[in-house]
């Protein structure tokens, strides 16, 4: 299935795009997109993201189709999904 | 409730024309006081855009001396200022604006030491700041003190603006738990993106002072100046947030 990944703020600039388009098999979860992500963007745009066990960064921001899920990184995906991915800003 | 004079009733007019405003709603920001924390690239232009709408008292919090790099965004500043407290530079620059607004000039940044009683000076704080350490103590007096906080960040072309009142709203800690680890204190920045963010952050502020429209309370408005799209993404309170779990 196809998903589609978002990035936003610093997750974009280490990303060094803003969306990136996945293959998924049937049945992938959030962390298992999350995965294949960081094999493409390498190790500091997973330490942005990603806790030392896998798990979400807290101050990270993680929408599917808009929406945040309260399965989180377990979520089940679905062809056409859309992952959108934040991180906090303080500039001014 | 303040009354207006008839020099203000002139230079309000066109807003008070407003049916959501109206003299009564002047009457409010006139008698309303905010706290913004710096006056950088977004402060600079909330504390400019409620000194024009006539807000009664601005309460602003900055240290340091103005930098030639503070100059691509931050409207309050001169090039005459360069080497000079900034603090100095936004008052005159509001003064000039709007003569009968009250300054509380503080040129310290927000910390654990004076927080509490700049929070309490005030009927609304704006967190402008650009470091995590400073949103965070601003976040915690604001829902120990029952004040709302409006809240507006940046990050290159991108912003996030919200409003956060206390018992009815997620507070920042419930949005980030934790200080981002990578946050950097220098980071891109084109004026006109904080502007944006901040002209928004202000009109939120107005709304909660007068009393009209819907907020963002409880949604995130993020936008992106690259292709100048915006997204409201919903945001919920953590039942274990620790700031503002049992209010």
């Amino acid at each position: 299935m196809h998903i589609q990944l978002f990035y936003f703020a610093q997750i974009r600039q280490e990303a060094g795009t803003s969306t990136i388009e996945l293959l998924l098999g049937d049945q992938a979860t959030v962390l298992q997109a999350l995965t294949v992500a960081v094999d493409l963007h390498g190790e500091a745009f997973r330490k942005l993201i990603l806790t030392g066990s896998n798990q979400l960064q807290p101050c990270i921001i993680l929408l599917v189709n808009g929406i945040p899920v309260p399965e989180g990184i377990r979520t089940i995906l679905k062809n056409g999904d859309c992952l959108s991915l934040f991180s906090p800003v303080a500039g001014g | 409730m303040a009354t207006l004079s008839a020099e203000e009733k002139a230079i309000y007019e066109w807003q008070m024309w407003l049916p959501q405003v109206g003299e009564a709603g002047q009457k409010k920001l006139k008698g309303a006081s905010a706290l913004v924390s710096r006056c950088g690239g977004l402060g600079g232009q909330v504390c400019y855009s409620l000194a024009a709408a006539g807000i009664g008292q601005l309460i602003i919090a900055h240290s340091g001396v103005l930098k030639p790099s503070d100059l691509n965004r931050q409207i309050l500043m001169t090039h005459a200022g360069l080497g000079k407290p900034r603090i100095d530079s936004a008052v005159r620059r509001l003064k000039e604006l709007n003569p009968r607004l009250e300054i509380v000039a503080v040129p310290e940044n927000i910390s654990a030491a004076n927080v509490e009683g700049l929070v309490k000076q005030a009927d609304i704080v704006f967190d402008c700041a650009p470091l995590f350490t400073e949103r965070f103590l601003m976040n915690r007096e604001c829902v120990r003190q029952r004040k709302p906080m409006i809240e507006a960040a940046i990050f290159g072309l991108e912003a996030q603006i919200t409003t956060f009142i206390p018992g009815l709203t997620p507070c920042l800690s419930c949005l980030y738990p934790e200080a981002p680890p990578h946050w950097k204190r220098q980071f891109p920045v084109l004026a006109a993106i904080p502007a944006m963010a901040a002209s928004i952050a202000a009109l939120e502020g107005i709304k909660q002072i007068v009393g009209f429209g819907k907020s963002l309370a409880g949604t995130l408005l993020y936008y992106d100046g690259a292709d100048i799209s915006f997204q409201k993404i919903p945001i919920a309170r953590r039942p274990d947030c620790p700031v503002c779990g049992k209010v």
